[in-house]
């Protein structure tokens, strides 16, 4: 039953003049109008955010699209003709940067938001009757953005690649399918991931489902089908990512879904170029590697050590049986030459995954000019040991921590121009960024010369804000570090008005989490009048990584090694108990202890004499793990755990040991450390 | 009276649409937000007709239309699309994928009633 469309193409509008004049009519208009405008305004602030990062996602970009495109609608709907035009513009412009043919420069956000505001004062305009202002300038702003289109050649037939279920791509919408093109061309692993939920109240399920996708890759269709059964209905999800199927395991059984990878169509002979004789060769002698094959490469070695301490323990075992014999003297050698063989390759890979520190570096130093420009202040930036190399996942997960340290240090840290110069400064602040190698791990610091934190002034707001007792009994002078640590606690802030700059609603506590993450741990120093510097100090790589294996309360865990400061074997009789905690004197000073397994609620062997401590420690701060045994020292790589597990404070991940250990869970060394400080707040507050 | 469901995502042209059919007389309109509120509101009444917009959040409005015509329940109620002139491909892969009918954005209320007639016809 199709319908000559031409008949209802009406190029003019629309609502009838009576209608227009019914006050109702026009509130409803303004109100809906200044709600996407706000919605559109939030889209561009974090794709200005994004694009600082140097990685907008295609999801904000969208987002602003589809917002104008609401706004264009509804203006047109309701005869409101400048408004309508200028959206019907900006949303041409924001189509051809979602299909990727218009850049997102400084110049474009900069067009963007000036676009938005033009909209909002139209919108005030009309609302009060008034005459609507020029918007031809700006139309012709737009009009010169366009002309730096460029014509992106993606092959049309780059779909025929992958062996997508119709159903899908019949749903696809042009922007849906450019995403899945881009996908596919970037060479992200595609997967369908079919889901089932009750009619009743699908849509918790679905969107929970979709934000843990999205966490994973990116979301490219959501399809509803059928249920197979009255009162049930099933989603189709078509998602890109380059992670590997494993990483979608939590969601299995947290949503019961089925995740298949979409498989590849690609045959060697349809895709080998076809050279002509004499081609020209490449004189370059580098290839690109996708990271993930270095991940899978990665993982592969993880497993040969496992191979590798089955067979170590087959050689002692062999030796306990028989004694220093022929076999097991072979065995044996063989197995240390395995070691030595596996250790290089495992070193190449590596080395091949390391990327130097100065990408980010010039990317952050970008970011502080622009910042101290919009500051009004005169900063100078200082780079050191770029050269310093890091995992490049590393390095892309620090991008964010980073550059909230640098506007931290724009923003608080250094002082106006007149301040500085009553103080006897330079005019020029000075932010400088450096990095380090430090045996297997990183430290990279960022450092100004602005005004300091004042250990009394923290404290001071802690109690304001009702984070700490008045009777708090912490001293700025003795208890700094524990002072100066309260800036990471969620919701400190140390100013009333929050900036432009660094208030965005991200705290220090984000930071710490988000290097927390990478197994690092970050550090402050600062000297009030003179400066601040924070110190991160990360592992180069958490592909593979050196862990000691320990049991507690009959449980196996490993913890990683590059925490563990010293391993201590002691008695009962050198444990004393300061307010409730214990504690043991070590080389003159006083550490506190926990004891694994009362922190994990497992039988606790509390009746003996002699027990090791794993002294961990985290710049200043000491904690003594007690643990009823070590066992060894092996390389692990940690698999991250099901969603149930992934708040519980303590628990990095979990690791195969590759005997009948099975599988045990990782420490989190950071977070130990930080509630065993939380606990001696406690009861600093109890008290 | 005939049942029709608008999805559409601006509130504003929601209701203008549910007040231009509800003049015109012989409808009984239930419109939502989104494409979740029209999964889980299909099944309330026997809907005639669907009138759904395509650029929409979590679900849009192709995999909307690609849901009904493939579930044996819904196969048969008629959908019209409203579109802009801008979304002109996807109106295309809309009609492509079943829909009676199209009608683009600004349009006046007196052709957003012939289309739903017209597409309503022999029901």
């Amino acid at each position: 039953m199709s319908i000559p469309h031409s008949a209802f193409r009406t190029p003019h509008s629309v609502v009838e003049r009576s209608d227009m004049n019914s006050d109702r009519s026009l509130k409803e208009f303004l109100s809906e109008a200044e709600d996407i405008l706000e919605t559109a305004g939030q889209a561009l602030a974090s794709l200005d955010d994004e694009q600082r990062s140097g990685r907008p996602d295609p999801e904000t970009v969208n987002a602003l699209f589809r917002a104008v495109h609401t706004f264009k609608g509804l203006a047109g709907m309701f005869g409101f003709k400048a408004p309508a035009g200028l959206s019907h513009k900006m949303e041409f412009l924001l189509d051809e940067v979602r299909m990727g043919k218009v850049g997102i420069t400084r110049e474009t956000l900069d067009l963007l938001y000036d676009t938005i505001a033009l909209m909002g004062r139209l919108v005030a305009q009309a609302g009060k009757k008034q005459e609507p202002e020029d918007i031809d300038p700006l139309i012709g702003r737009i009009d010169e953005a366009l002309l730096s289109k460029q014509a992106v050649s993606v092959e049309r037939s780059i779909l025929d690649r992958v062996d997508i279920d119709p159903a899908i791509l019949g749903v696809l919408t042009e922007y849906e399918e450019h995403r899945l093109r881009e996908n596919v061309q970037e060479g992200a692993n595609l997967y369908t991931v079919k889901a089932r939920f009750q009619l009743s109240d699908f849509e918790k399920g679905i969107k929970g489902l979709s934000e843990e996708l999205k966490k994973r890759g990116e979301l490219i269709c959501t399809l509803p089908t059928a249920g197979d059964a009255a009162g049930a209905i099933g989603f189709t999800l078509l998602v890109g990512s380059p992670r590997d199927r494993s990483a979608f395991d939590p969601l299995l059984s947290a949503y019961g879904v089925t995740v298949t990878p979409v498989s590849s169509r690609e045959t060697a002979s349809a895709e080998a170029p076809k050279l002509e004789a004499g081609a020209i060769r490449s004189v370059s002698n580098t290839v690109r590697v996708d990271i993930r094959r270095l991940d899978g490469l990665m993982n592969s070695v993880g497993e040969l050590h496992l191979i590798k301490n089955a067979i170590a323990r087959l050689a002692r075992d062999l030796r306990a049986e028989h004694g220093v014999t022929g076999y097991a003297t072979s065995l044996h050698k063989a197995h240390r030459n395995l070691d030595r063989r596996l250790n290089e390759l495992q070193e190449g890979i590596l080395a091949v995954r390391m990327v130097p520190l100065g990408q980010i570096f010039s990317r952050l130093s970008q970011a502080v000019r622009k910042y101290a420009k919009d500051a009004g202040k005169l900063i100078e930036i200082e780079l050191q040991g770029e050269e310093t190399e890091l995992d490049k996942l590393m390095i892309e997960e620090l991008a964010d921590p980073l550059m909230h340290l640098i506007r931290n240090a724009v923003d608080h840290g250094i002082e106006p121009p007149a301040e500085r110069a009553a103080r006897g400064k330079p005019d020029r602040g000075m932010v400088r960024l450096s990095a380090l190698p430090k045996g297997n791990s990183v430290v990279i610091s960022v450092e100004d010369d602005g005004a300091g934190i004042s250990p009394e002034a923290l404290l001071a707001k802690a109690v304001a804000k009702g984070m700490l007792p008045a009777d708090h009994g912490l001293d700025p002078a003795t208890d700094r570090k524990e002072v100066l640590d309260l800036i990471f606690l969620p919701g400190f802030t140390t100013r009333e008005s929050v900036s432009e700059i660094s208030g965005r609603g991200v705290g220090m506590d984000v930071v710490k989490k988000n290097i927390a993450r990478l197994s690092g741990m970050i550090d402050i120093v600062t000297e009030p009048g003179n400066g601040t510097r924070f110190v991160l100090t990360l592992p180069i790589t958490l592909a593979i990584i050196k862990a000691l294996i320990i049991e507690a309360g009959g449980q196996v865990f490993a913890i990683p090694l590059s925490s563990v400061l010293e391993i201590l074997q002691a008695r009962s009789g050198g444990v004393e108990t300061i307010e409730g905690r214990e504690v043991m004197a070590i080389r003159g000073e006083t550490v506190p202890l926990l004891r694994l397994a009362k922190a994990f609620d497992l039988p606790a062997n509390n009746g003996r004499e002699e027990f090791y401590a794993i002294l961990v420690g985290m710049a200043e701060r000491r904690l003594g793990i007690v643990v009823d045994a070590l066992r060894d020292q092996q390389e692990i790589v940690i698999k991250p755990i099901s969603k149930r597990f992934a708040d519980l404070p303590g628990i990095a991940g979990a690791t195969e040991l590759g005997d009948n250990r099975g599988v045990v869970l990782v420490l989190d060394v950071e977070s130990l450390v930080e509630g065993s400080f939380r606990h001696t707040l406690a009861g600093a507050k109890a008290s | 009276m005939k049942n029709v469901l608008i999805v559409e995502d601006s509130k504003a042209i929601r209701s203008l649409i549910r007040v231009a059919l509800e003049e015109a007389g012989g409808f009984f309109v239930v419109d939502v937000g989104n494409g979740f509120e029209a999964l889980r509101t299909l099944p309330s009444r026997p809907f005639d007709l669907i009138i759904t917009d395509i650029n929409m959040p979590d679900i849009n409005g192709l995999e909307l239309i690609g849901f009904v015509k493939s579930n044996d329940t819904y196969r048969d109620i008629p959908l019209i699309i409203v579109t802009t002139e801008k979304t002109e491909e996807d109106k295309k892969r809309g009609m492509a994928l079943g829909a009676a009918a199209y009608i683009v954005k600004p349009f006046k209320k007196e052709d957003l009633v012939t289309t739903v007639r017209k597409a309503l016809e022999g029901r």
